[in-house]
């Protein structure tokens, strides 16, 4: 439910509703009511339901609960644990991203867990390496020290610390392509800007590394396109929006004229910023890159829900997170070693610490109340967990471009209820980032032929008609207490 | 780009007692991987008397059937002739991307084929290990479709990278190995399968220790499909 308070997690309380319109919403979805209510909150007015997700030790999602799990995840050597976690969190086991992992992963003394442990030698870039030619300042990555100490961290505040390090600096593969853009100083036109962090690099998310063959490299790591700029700031968790891969690329495909398959191009050339294909079939389903808040909020993990996290019936685990980084880390690396789990774990728990930035929100607006009383009626029923997500959809029921829903590489026939933590700085909209404004989001213009102001191309931007025969009045209602979220 | 991803759950213990005919050639050095330390170090000197007692647990960790992109010179070149860098060009330079970093110039739409295996000796003895031969099986037909030549034996080291590796597994020790792939040419695959993309394959690998050579098998995969995007 939007406004749930989980035992021991400090979060603003943007979503909160009052607790009248918390019981409605409760007793028109019954599994949330059930699960939230399980959960300490002291404003929730329902009486504690007899099922819980765990029936013992810290509360779900809490920081106890999650270090609990990591010693299971962490000591997994049989791959017991591991499997089955990962077993369970494959919303669809017949997609190439399940049969993938289900033939490679925890299998304790063979595949990817036969894999050496690597534990990068790497660091970010700093000002002399794009101040002199990236290509005299590359080698001393080889000086750099290793990522991790090889101590275990034993606090949760260690574990985000580590995490943070893995997130800015574990290369999850060598690009090419941004190193070119570095050299050629192009990389204001893709969308990378320096950053004065020196904490992070320069470029956050562009590391200087020794490869596994013994070279040196410049690789990407998860802030590529999972940090933003704002106001100055580096934000960790924030979609790098103005990141435009594929022009990246084709930059690269360009200059050096190594080739391309003409539909690959035409696929990268149509991204944009903000939105990349990263699925490993060969459907033309790029998704918008998402920001990262409070991912322990929710079900299910991709646009498509393809990782289940909590199916608010007894399985929720964390450990798919962590397996879903733990083989990402190792297919990107082109499957010839795998990350240390400590830095899996420690890297999900940096990803579950993080929070929007704090920002204004108009308090005052005589709209909010309505807003809130449309969104009641008309979105609670799938945006109504605590995060504004909800259970999966259908994809033929949202009626959205059902290419990734439907796609061989991550598809379950489903879309995840897109969360709304600080929705109103996450335009675009839809899963593909197809709808430009909140606005245009509910406007039945949209869908029709003759809209020209798709965040894409021209022409109606169908499927989620969800509000869009609101009145107008109710439109703007709807999207002023949005924006208070 | 074909991007053939797989990897193998097999693990077999092999006893070697025979010698050696078709051994893949020596590389300089053997070292040995985090996982071993404290153990014993790997004999420098390879021991001319293959025991019967040796013991070796071998692990199919991987297998990548995608391109074959060439080998990596034997050393790299002196600073002084590395390639510089190119100015910032008003016009961009082709080329520019693949010559301006040394560790970048793995071609982005190619993908080395390479296998990795783990061999762990349980036996009281340094072995010799050497992998004899590889090949692509269909499944359904039970047929050999192609053989897939391996070299260059790499070996997983402290320092964090696969180097050269001679093959000797000193007793006690674990190595996490690495080869490179030979592909097989898939037009003539596709003309003995009709279309090898969604049929089941396997690899079947024949590793000698010692010269006694033992016959691993991955489990079946399937070719992704045709246009994928590169990995990220």
């Amino acid at each position: 439910m939007l406004g749930a308070v989980r035992s021991d997690r400090a979060r603003p309380m943007r979503l909160r509703l009052p607790i009248v319109l918390c019981a409605a919403a409760l007793s028109l979805v019954p599994v949330v009511a059930a699960i939230d209510a399980a959960v300490p909150d002291a404003t929730a007015s329902a009486p504690p339901a007899a099922r819980a997700i765990s029936p013992i030790g810290p509360s779900p999602w809490s920081d106890a609960w999650l270090l609990a799990h990591g010693d299971t995840y962490l000591d997994d050597d049989g791959a017991n644990a591991r499997r089955v976690a990962l077993t369970r969190s494959l919303h669809n086991a017949d997609n190439l991203y399940a049969r993938q992992r289900l033939r490679a992963y925890g299998l304790g003394d063979a595949g990817w867990d036969a894999l050496p442990p690597w534990n990068p030698r790497a660091r970010v870039l700093a000002a002399g390496d794009v101040d002199t030619p990236v290509a005299d300042t590359t080698p001393q990555s080889t000086d750099a020290p290793a990522l991790w100490d090889g101590i275990r961290p034993q606090t949760m505040a260690q574990w985000v610390a580590l995490g943070r390090r893995v997130f800015l600096t574990y290369p999850l593969r060598a690009e090419p392509a941004a190193a070119h853009a570095i050299a050629l100083g192009a990389t204001a036109a893709i969308g990378l800007h320096r950053d004065a962090d020196a904490d992070a690099g320069l470029y956050p998310g562009l590391v200087a590394y020794r490869d596994i063959d013994g070279a040196d490299a410049i690789g990407i790591t998860c802030a590529l396109c999972h940090s933003a700029v704002e106001d100055g700031t580096l934000v960790l968790g924030r979609a790098r929006r103005d990141f435009d891969f594929g022009a990246m690329r084709l930059a690269w495909h360009a200059d050096t004229g190594e080739p391309v398959d003409p539909r690959l191009r035409a696929r990268m050339a149509s991204w944009g910023p903000g939105r990349a294909d990263i699925t490993e079939d060969d459907d033309a389903d790029p998704v918008a890159i998402p920001d990262l808040w409070r991912l322990r909020e929710l079900r299910h993990l991709t646009q498509a829900a393809t990782i289940v996290q909590d199916d608010r019936d007894g399985a929720a685990t964390p450990l798919g997170l962590a397996i879903r980084q733990e083989t990402q880390f190792i297919h990107a690396g082109g499957e010839r070693t795998r990350p240390p789990r400590e830095l899996t774990w420690a890297l999900t728990m940096f990803l579950y610490s993080l929070e929007p930035p704090p920002r204004d929100v108009p308090q005052e607006d005589p709209r909010l109340d309505r807003g809130r009383r449309v969104f009641d009626d008309h979105c609670r029923g799938c945006h109504g967990d605590a995060s504004g997500s909800g259970a999966a959809v259908a994809a033929v029921r949202v009626g959205t471009d059902p290419a990734l829903a439907q796609g061989t590489s991550r598809g379950t026939g489903f879309y995840r209820p897109a969360p709304l933590v600080a929705v109103a700085d996450a335009a675009p909209y839809l899963h593909d980032g197809s709808v430009g404004t909140l606005e245009d989001l509910f406007d039945p213009a949209r869908l029709r032929v003759g809209f020209d102001r798709g965040a894409r191309a021209s022409g109606p931007v169908l499927g989620h008609a969800y509000g869009t025969r609101l009145s107008a009045h109710d439109r703007d209602a709807l999207v002023a207490w949005l924006r208070t979220l | 780009m074909t991007r053939f991803h797989h990897a193998t759950a097999l693990a077999a213990v092999l006893v070697a007692c025979t010698p050696l005919d078709a051994r893949e050639p020596s590389k300089p050095i053997a070292q040995q991987d985090a996982g071993t330390a404290g153990k014993p170090q790997p004999d420098p000197v390879p021991d001319p008397t293959p025991t019967a007692q040796a013991n070796v647990a071998i692990a199919v960790a991987s297998v990548q059937l995608e391109d074959d992109c060439g080998d990596p010179p034997s050393a790299p070149p002196p600073a002084s002739e590395a390639p510089a860098a190119p100015a910032r060009p008003q016009k961009r330079n082709p080329s520019a991307g693949a010559s301006a970093f040394p560790g970048s110039n793995a071609r982005i739409a190619c993908q080395q084929s390479t296998m990795q295996l783990r061999f762990t000796n349980e036996g009281d003895a340094a072995v010799s290990i050497a992998i004899a031969a590889v090949e692509l099986h269909d499944v359904q037909s039970a047929s050999l479709l192609a053989p897939v030549p391996s070299r260059l034996p790499a070996a997983f080291t402290t320092d964090g990278s696969y180097q050269p590796w001679d093959g000797r597994l000193a007793a006690g020790a674990q190595f996490h190995a690495s080869y490179r792939l030979t592909p097989p040419s898939w037009s003539m695959v596709d003309a003995k399968l009709g279309n090898s993309r969604g049929r089941e394959l396997v690899l079947e690998i024949t590793v000698e220790v010692d010269g006694e050579p033992t016959t691993v098998r991955s489990p079946a995969f399937v070719r992704p499909p045709e246009l994928v995007m590169p990995p990220t």
